[in-house]
C-alpha cells in the first residue's frame, strides 16, 4: 500500500507539494487537508502533483473542483496520470435537474387524489379479472372441454396434500387452546360440561374453515403470486400469449378449480381434527371418555352446524385464488414487484376471507340456522 | 492497441484450474497470466466454460484444485473489501440491484466502504455516470426505466465506484445494436487508456476482439490458450481455426485492420 496522502509547503516559492496517495479512500482527509492548507492564501496557489504516488478519478475530481474555484495552477501532473486528470476534467458534471417543492397542502391532496385513483382503477381490475376468469371458463372449459387435468392434478398435490400434516396440527392445537379457555370460564359456574359444546360448535362453524382459509392464504395464494409473478418477470407469460395459448386458461384456471377442490376436502381434515383434538382435552380436562364426548357431539351439533363451515369454503377458496392469481398478473419487470405483490396478495386476501366470514355469519344468523 | 505486452506486470495469475461438475470435467489445467493494463478477450464455444472460468477467477466458485492469485494474493484469502477495491463485475444482465435507483446502486459500494459524506458520494456517483456515458439524469431512474445498453453503462459505473485495479467484463456488447456496441468498445478502450485499468472481458464479439483487446485467451479442450489475435489466426488447432476462419471471424478481421 502507497504511503497516506500529506502536504509539503516549500518555503521558498510557497508551492504545495502533495505526496502519497490521492484516492477515494484519502480523499477526505485530502479535502480538509488542502483546504486548511489554502486558508489564508490570497495570490495564486502552485499546486505540484509530481510526488503523489497514486492517482484515481475522485482524487482528480477532487483536484478539479479546486481547479475550478479558482486561482489554483496544477503543476508537474506524472505521465500516467495525465490521461486520467484530463479525463477526469473533460467530463461534463451536470447536476440532475431539481425537482420543483410543493407546499404540503398541495402533496396532501395530490397524495389523496392518487390514491382514490389507484383504489377505484383497483376495483376495476378486480371485476375485469374475475370477468376475463369468467369468460375464459367458458370459451375453455365449456366449449372447448380443456380441462387441463395433469395441471389441476399438480396444483392439487401442491395446494392440497401438502397441507394435511400442517392443516391438521393446526386445528388439533385450535381445539386444545380452545378447550382450556372454555373449561376456564365455564368451571366456576359448575358448566365445564358445555366445554363439549363450546369446541364442537366453534370448530364445526367457524375456526376450522377460517384459519384453514387464512392458512392456505399464507401458503397457497402466495405460492400463486409468486410463481406467476417470476413468469411474468422472465417474459414467460407474453411467451404463452405469442404461443397461443391464453395465459389465463393455463395458469389461472388449474389454480382456480385446484384450490376449489382441496380448501373443502381441508376444511374437511380441519373439522375432524378439531374434534379429534376436543375428545383428547375433554378426557383429560373434564374426565369425558371419547365414547360419551362422540354422543354429546352428536346431540349437540347438528348437520347444520358442519354445512355451516363447508358452505363457506369454496367461497374463500375463489377469493384466495382470485387475488393470489390477480397479483401475479400484476407482477411488472423488477424482482421487487414480486415481493410488493405477494405481500398485497397475501394481506388482501386474508382480509377478504375475514370479511366474507363477517358477512357469511349476519347472513346465516338472518336465516335462522 | 495499447500497452501491448509493454512491460510484464503480472496482476492476475491463474494456475492449473480443474472445475468438474459431476463426472463432467469442464476445466482440466487452465493457466494464463494477465499483465497490468493489459485488455483480454476471454472466449469459447457454448459450454466451454467461460462464466465457469470467470466466476472461478473473481473467487465466487470454488475450484477442484488450483489456485488463483491476484496481486501475488490467492484469491481465498482476499477480504471482502480489499476485493471490492481490488476489481469490479459487470454482469451479464447488469445485476442493477432493481429496488435502488442507478446513482443508490452506484454510491452502494462507497457507501459501504468508505466513510465519505453523503454529498460526496452523490457528486461521485455523477462522475461514474458521466465517465460511463450516460447523464446525470440516469442516476435519478430505476434500473426497470433503463434500456438494454444503459443497464451496460450504469452496471459499468458501478463496477467502476472504487476505481477497481482490474475491471471484468461478462459479454458485456451482447444484446447491444452494432452503434452500441462499437461505442461501448471504445469506451472500453477509453478506460483501459485513461484509468490504466486492467480488462478482462468474455466475449463473442469478433469485432471487440480484433479491436479491443490485446490478447485472446481460448477456451478449447479444457485449456486456454492464450496469444495475440494475429497469432490465433494462424493457430493449426481445428476449432480455433473454424473459430476464425468462418465469414463472420474473416469479416471482423478485415474490419479491424482496415481501420487500424
Amino acid at each position: 500500500m502507497a504511503a497516506d496522502f500529506h502536504i509539503e509547503k516549500d518555503e521558498n516559492s510557497g508551492h504545495l507539494r502533495l505526496q502519497g496517495t490521492l484516492d477515494l479512500y484519502h480523499a477526505q482527509e485530502a479535502k480538509k487537508a488542502l483546504q486548511k492548507a489554502l486558508q489564508g492564501e490570497s495570490g495564486r496557489v502552485v499546486i505540484d502533483v509530481s510526488g503523489l504516488a497514486k492517482l484515481d478519478t475522485v482524487g482528480a475530481l477532487l483536484l478539479r473542483q479546486l481547479q475550478e474555484k479558482g486561482k489554483i495552477t496544477i503543476q508537474h501532473l506524472k505521465h500516467e496520470h495525465e490521461e486520467l486528470f484530463k479525463l477526469v476534467s473533460q467530463v461534463k458534471m451536470e447536476s440532475p435537474k431539481a425537482k420543483k417543492q410543493e407546499k404540503d397542502w398541495k402533496k396532501l391532496l395530490k397524495a389523496m387524489g392518487k390514491k382514490a385513483i389507484s383504489t377505484y382503477k383497483a376495483l376495476i381490475e378486480i371485476i375485469t379479472f374475475f370477468g376475463r376468469t369468467c369468460v375464459t371458463f367458458y370459451k375453455s372449459i365449456v366449449l372447448k372441454k380443456h380441462w387441463r387435468l395433469p395441471d389441476i392434478m399438480h396444483h392439487i398435490e401442491e395446494t392440497g396434500i401438502e397441507a394435511v400434516p400442517i392443516i391438521g396440527l393446526m386445528a388439533f392445537m385450535i381445539a386444545v387452546v380452545i378447550a382450556y379457555q372454555a373449561v376456564a370460564q365455564l368451571r366456576p359456574l359448575g358448566a365445564e360440561n358445555l366445554t363439549v359444546n363450546l369446541v364442537a360448535i366453534s370448530v364445526l362453524r367457524e375456526m376450522g374453515v377460517l384459519l384453514t382459509a387464512i392458512m392456505v392464504a399464507g401458503r397457497s395464494g402466495s405460492a400463486f403470486t409468486a410463481e406467476i409473478g417470476v413468469m411474468k418477470v422472465r417474459e414467460e407469460v407474453d411467451a404463452l400469449q405469442v404461443i397461443g395459448i391464453d395465459p389465463f386458461e393455463v395458469l389461472v384456471l388449474p389454480r382456480l378449480i385446484a384450490l376449489l377442490i382441496t380448501l373443502p376436502l381441508l376444511t374437511f381434515i380441519a373439522d375432524m381434527m378439531g374434534l379429534f383434538g376436543g375428545a383428547v382435552m375433554s378426557m383429560l380436562l373434564i374426565d369425558i371418555p371419547p365414547g360419551a364426548y362422540m354422543d354429546r357431539v352428536h346431540t349437540v351439533a347438528t348437520g347444520n352446524d358442519f354445512m355451516v363451515g363447508m358452505v363457506k369454503a369454496p367461497v374463500f377458496a375463489f377469493l384466495i385464488a382470485m387475488v393470489g392469481c390477480m397479483h401475479g398478473m400484476k407482477v411488472s419487470g423488477s424482482a421487487e414487484s414480486v415481493g410488493t405483490e405477494t405481500t398485497a396478495s397475501v394481506v388482501k386476501s386474508i382480509f377478504l376471507v375475514l370479511a366474507a366470514d363477517a358477512f357469511f355469519s349476519i347472513l346465516f344468523e338472518k336465516m335462522g340456522i | 492497441m495499447t500497452m501491448q505486452n509493454q512491460t510484464s506486470d503480472p496482476i492476475l495469475s491463474v494456475n492449473n484450474i480443474v472445475n468438474r461438475f459431476g463426472s463432467q470435467v469442464v476445466h482440466d489445467g487452465v493457466s494464463f497470466t494477465i499483465n497490468r493494463g493489459e485488455i483480454i478477450g476471454i472466449v469459447g464455444g457454448s459450454g466451454s466454460g467461460k462464466s465457469v472460468l470467470l466466476k472461478t477467477i473473481i473467487g465466487l466458485h470454488k475450484p477442484d484444485s488450483g489456485e488463483v492469485k491476484i496481486k501475488n494474493k490467492l484469491i481465498g484469502n482476499i477480504t471482502p473489501m480489499e476485493s471490492a477495491a481490488l476489481f469490479g463485475v459487470l454482469f451479464q444482465e447488469g445485476a442493477l440491484f432493481s429496488s435502488m435507483t442507478v446513482a443508490n446502486n452506484i454510491m452502494l459500494p462507497i457507501r459501504e466502504h468508505t466513510d465519505l459524506p453523503e454529498k460526496e458520494r452523490v457528486m461521485i456517483a455523477q462522475l461514474k455516470l458521466a465517465l460511463s456515458g450516460l447523464s446525470a439524469d440516469t442516476g435519478a431512474k430505476y434500473p426497470e426505466a433503463l434500456s438494454g445498453g444503459m443497464i451496460k453503462r450504469a452496471s459499468l459505473a458501478r463496477a467502476l465506484a472504487l476505481d477497481p485495479e482490474i475491471l471484468f467484463l461478462d459479454e458485456p456488447t451482447s444484446g447491444l445494436d452494432p452503434v452500441a456496441a462499437s461505442e461501448f468498445d471504445d469506451l472500453v478502450l477509453e478506460l483501459n487508456r485513461s484509468l490504466g485499468v486492467t480488462i478482462v472481458m468474455i466475449t463473442h464479439d469478433l469485432n471487440t476482439l480484433f479491436g479491443v483487446c490485446d490478447r485472446a485467451a481460448i477456451l478449447v479442450d479444457k485449456k486456454v490458450v492464450i496469444d495475440v489475435p494475429e497469432n490465433l489466426l494462424k493457430s493449426e488447432h481445428p476449432w480455433i481455426k473454424e473459430y476464425f476462419n468462418n465469414p463472420r471471424g474473416r469479416a471482423a478481421e478485415e474490419a479491424a485492420h482496415g481501420n487500424g
